[in-house]
C-alpha cells in the first residue's frame, strides 16, 4: 500500500513518512520490532496463564475454615447451581478468550514473520476481534474486587487468592501484545516493509 | 511532512477511500466492505462539551455514593468503588489494586476531563497546541478506561450472590450506567480520527 495510517490520529500519511503530519508522533513501520515485542509479551502472558489457573482466584472462609476456588471451579459451581448464562459468560471471558487470543496472536505473528500475504481481510478481522474482546477477560478480576469488598462479615468472608494477580497480569500482557502488534503490517508485502 | 487530507483508510479492510464532505446526519461508509468511516461532525464540539461535562458529574456521583447495597440475613454491606480498591490494596494485592485504580478511576476521569477541556478550547478557538496535546492523550488513554467492563462485572458478581442476599442498587449504579453510555457515544462509536478532523478544521491547520 502506498499510504501509511497514523495509529494515533488516523491521518493518512505518505508511505515513507517517519512522523505523522498531523499529530507529530513517530509512525514508521518497524516490522521486526513490532513482532519481537508482541511475541515477548505473548510468551510472558502464557507463563502467567499457568498460575492463574492453578491457584485460587478467591477463597470463601466460613467460620474460619477457608476454601479456595480456581476460575474453572467457579464456572463448574455456577453451572451446577443452574446459572447457565453466567457460567457461559465467565467461561467465555476467562478461559476461552485468553486461549483463543494466544492462538490468534501466535497465528498473526507467525504469518507476518513468514511473509504470508493471503487472507489479509480475515487476519485484519481477527486482529480487531482480539483487540476488542481482550479487556473483557478482566471481568473475573473485577468480580473478585467486588465480592471481596462486599462480603467480609464475621462468619463469612471472601478473600482474594493469589491467582487473581497472575490472571490480571496475564490479561494485561495479552492486551499489550495485541497493542504492540502493528495492524498495518497485515496489509503490507514483505519486501516493502 | 505533509499528509494526505482527502484519503481515509478503512479500519476493517485497510482499503483507501476518498474523503467527501458530509451534510448533517450523513455518514460515510467504506466502498469495499461497508464499514462506517466517519459521520457528519456538524455541531460535534458542542456534543462533546456537554456529554463530557455530564460524564464528569456522573463520575463525581459514582465516587460519592455506594454502588450496591446487600443484605445477607441481617448482615449489611455496601460497595463503593474506591473502598473496594483500597480493600484489595490493604490485603497486599498491589498490582491488581493499582491497576484497578488506573483503569477504573484515573483513566476514566482523565479521559472525560481532557475531552471537556479539548471541546472548550475548540468551541472558543484558543490554545491550538494545547488542544492537540489533549487530543493525543485522549487517543492513547481511551483504550484504558474500563468502567464498562466493571459495570458488567457488578452484574456478574450480583448473580453469584443473589440466591442468599437481598440486593438493592444505589445511586452510583445508575450513574455508572449513564457514564458508560456517554463514554460509548464519545470514544467508542465516534472514530478518533473524526475528532482530529474537527481539530484541524477549527484551527485551520494547513
Amino acid at each position: 500500500m502506498e499510504y501509511l495510517k497514523c495509529l494515533y490520529c488516523e491521518a493518512t500519511n505518505h508511505k515513507n513518512a517517519r512522523y505523522c503530519g498531523r499529530c507529530g508522533q513517530y509512525i514508521a513501520l518497524e516490522a521486526k520490532k513490532s513482532l519481537h515485542k508482541s511475541l515477548a509479551y505473548l510468551l510472558a502472558a502464557i507463563i502467567f496463564y499457568i498460575p492463574a489457573n492453578i491457584y485460587p482466584v478467591l477463597l470463601t472462609s466460613k467460620f474460619a475454615n477457608a476454601q479456595g476456588s480456581t476460575i474453572l471451579e467457579g464456572v463448574v459451581a455456577m453451572w451446577q447451581s443452574g446459572d447457565y448464562p453466567v457460567a457461559i459468560i465467565i467461561f467465555t471471558a476467562s478461559i476461552f478468550i485468553p486461549l483463543a487470543k494466544f492462538g490468534v496472536l501466535f497465528y498473526l505473528n507467525y504469518t507476518l514473520a513468514r511473509c504470508q500475504t493471503q487472507n489479509i481481510a480475515k487476519r485484519v478481522m481477527l486482529y480487531r476481534l482480539i483487540e476488542l474482546t481482550g479487556p473483557w477477560s478482566l471481568i473475573d478480576v473485577f468480580v473478585v474486587l467486588i465480592l471481596v469488598a462486599l462480603i467480609h462479615f464475621k462468619n463469612i468472608a471472601i478473600i482474594p487468592g493469589i491467582g487473581v494477580s497472575s490472571f490480571a497480569l496475564m490479561v494485561v500482557l495479552t492486551i499489550l501484545s495485541a497493542n504492540v502488534l502493528d495492524p498495518r503490517l497485515l496489509g503490507e508485502e514483505c519486501e516493502k516493509r | 511532512m505533509q499528509y494526505i487530507r482527502d484519503i481515509i483508510i478503512c479500519d476493517h479492510c485497510q482499503t483507501p477511500n476518498k474523503k467527501l464532505p458530509l451534510q448533517a446526519k450523513e455518514e460515510a461508509r467504506c466502498a469495499e466492505c461497508g464499514a462506517m468511516l466517519y459521520t457528519s461532525s456538524v455541531g460535534m464540539e458542542w456534543k462533546i462539551l456537554s456529554f463530557s461535562f455530564s460524564a464528569l458529574v456522573l463520575f463525581v456521583l459514582i465516587n460519592i455514593f455506594p454502588i450496591v447495597h446487600i443484605d445477607i440475613a441481617g448482615m449489611e454491606a455496601q460497595l463503593s468503588l474506591i473502598a473496594a480498591i483500597w480493600e484489595l490494596f490493604q490485603r497486599g494485592f498491589l498490582f491488581v489494586s493499582f491497576f484497578a485504580l488506573l483503569v477504573l478511576e484515573v483513566f476514566p476521569f482523565l479521559l472525560m476531563s481532557f475531552l471537556f477541556a479539548f471541546a472548550l478550547f475548540v468551541v472558543s478557538g484558543i490554545e491550538k497546541s494545547a488542544a492537540k496535546t489533549l487530543l493525543l492523550a485522549v487517543s492513547v488513554i481511551r483504550r484504558w478506561s474500563m468502567l464498562d467492563i466493571f459495570f458488567i462485572s457488578i452484574l456478574v458478581a450480583m448473580i453469584k450472590i443473589y440466591e442468599y442476599a437481598h440486593i438493592s442498587f444505589s445511586v452510583s449504579f445508575w450513574a455508572l450506567a449513564g457514564f458508560i453510555i456517554l463514554e460509548i457515544v464519545l470514544v467508542r462509536i465516534v472514530p478518533i480520527g473524526q475528532l482530529w478532523d474537527m481539530w484541524e478544521r477549527r484551527y485551520g491547520v494547513s
